[in-house]
């Protein structure tokens, strides 16, 4: 197998990691509607919190989808 | 991908080393300008019962502050200016990358411009924490109460995520406005392709072109997120150098 072909299989490859940050960000959002369902007076001071899980999670998924461009097209 | 590029608008040489005035400084140059507008005529002149555009001004004063106050104590405000002008910055920055039509670029969007900034958290966060704590500063890498046995695991992963931070910080920011606009590009290209139809021209091409405004609404979303995140990330930091545990 050559070199220009393993790459892009591994572009591939690596692009699954998006959707296991998916499946993060998901359980970041649901885990705060459960909470606010529970104590909703409290859910506004929890707003904050659910952008940053939100943002250092998703930081994870797009650095996979970094790496699989990288490896795509260089 | 050549959106990405970066052009040399002005060729300038110090001795050996390049520094050209090129296409991301230029747009950073607006970046300056428009927050340097928006708080200089916000106040202007300042009244007890602020305009709207006095009260735009102190909301982002307060904002800061108040995630100053919340994640440092009572000694962050000495911090504000550091996390202010970072998080207005980055706010503008990745904001004006998303104007269309003029060639916009988003200088965030370029590794050495976000590790830059990141490396700036990290030092100030180092120089605070060793100004401030001296040697006893390196009691950071080890949590209250740990048994000397599980410290010799302990203490090297705390080292080593806390070397991590900068990168952390700089790659989040990086990738997010990246991916961001890679996106926008290919379904714009989609619409291309799609409206290329030549018996229906046009037609079809405008569902790709809604998902776009989607995209675009999205991109202008996590532009903002992304700055309130790297800022809040840099108190979080500071507050490990300022209250060590």
């Amino acid at each position: 197998m050559d070199i220009a072909s393993a790459k892009v299989i591994g572009a591939g490859i690596a692009a699954m990691g998006a959707g296991f940050a998916a499946i993060g960000v998901g359980i970041i959002f649901g885990m705060f509607l459960q909470g606010a369902l529970r104590n909703p007076a409290a859910a506004d001071k929890l707003g904050g919190r659910l952008i940053f899980g939100f943002a250092v999670t998703e930081a994870l998924g797009l650095i996979a989808a970094v790496v699989a461009l990288a490896l795509a097209f260089s | 991908m050549e959106q990405f590029d970066l052009k040399t608008l002005v060729p300038l040489t110090a001795g050996s080393i390049d520094v050209s005035y090129t296409n991301s400084a230029l747009w950073m140059t607006f970046a300056l300008g428009a927050v340097a507008v928006f708080l200089f005529v916000g106040s202007a002149s300042p009244k007890l019962v602020p305009g709207r555009w006095q009260a735009a001004v102190e909301y982002f004063y307060d904002f800061v502050g108040k995630m100053l106050d919340e994640n440092v104590g009572p000694e962050g405000r000495r911090y504000v200016p550091l996390i202010f002008s970072i998080f207005i910055f980055v706010l503008a920055c990745n904001l004006l990358g998303l104007i269309p039509f003029v060639g916009a670029f988003t200088p965030t969007s370029h590794i050495g411009v976000t590790f830059g900034l990141a490396l700036i958290v990290f030092v100030v966060v180092l120089i605070v924490g060793l100004a401030r704590h001296g040697l006893h500063f390196f009691s950071l890498f080890v949590p209250a109460d740990t048994p000397v046995v599980l410290m010799l695991i302990v203490v090297p992963i705390e080292v080593v995520s806390f070397l991590s931070r900068p990168f952390t910080l700089a790659i989040r920011l990086f990738a997010n406005m990246t991916a961001g606009h890679v996106l926008l590009k290919v379904f714009g290209g989609f619409v291309v392709l799609l409206g290329s139809f030549e018996a229906l021209p046009y037609v079809f091409g405008l569902v790709p072109l809604t998902v776009n405004v989607a995209l675009t609404a999205l991109e202008l979303l996590i532009a903002v997120v992304q700055a309130y995140v790297f800022a809040l990330l840099a108190s979080i930091y500071l507050n490990d150098a300022v209250n060590l545990h």
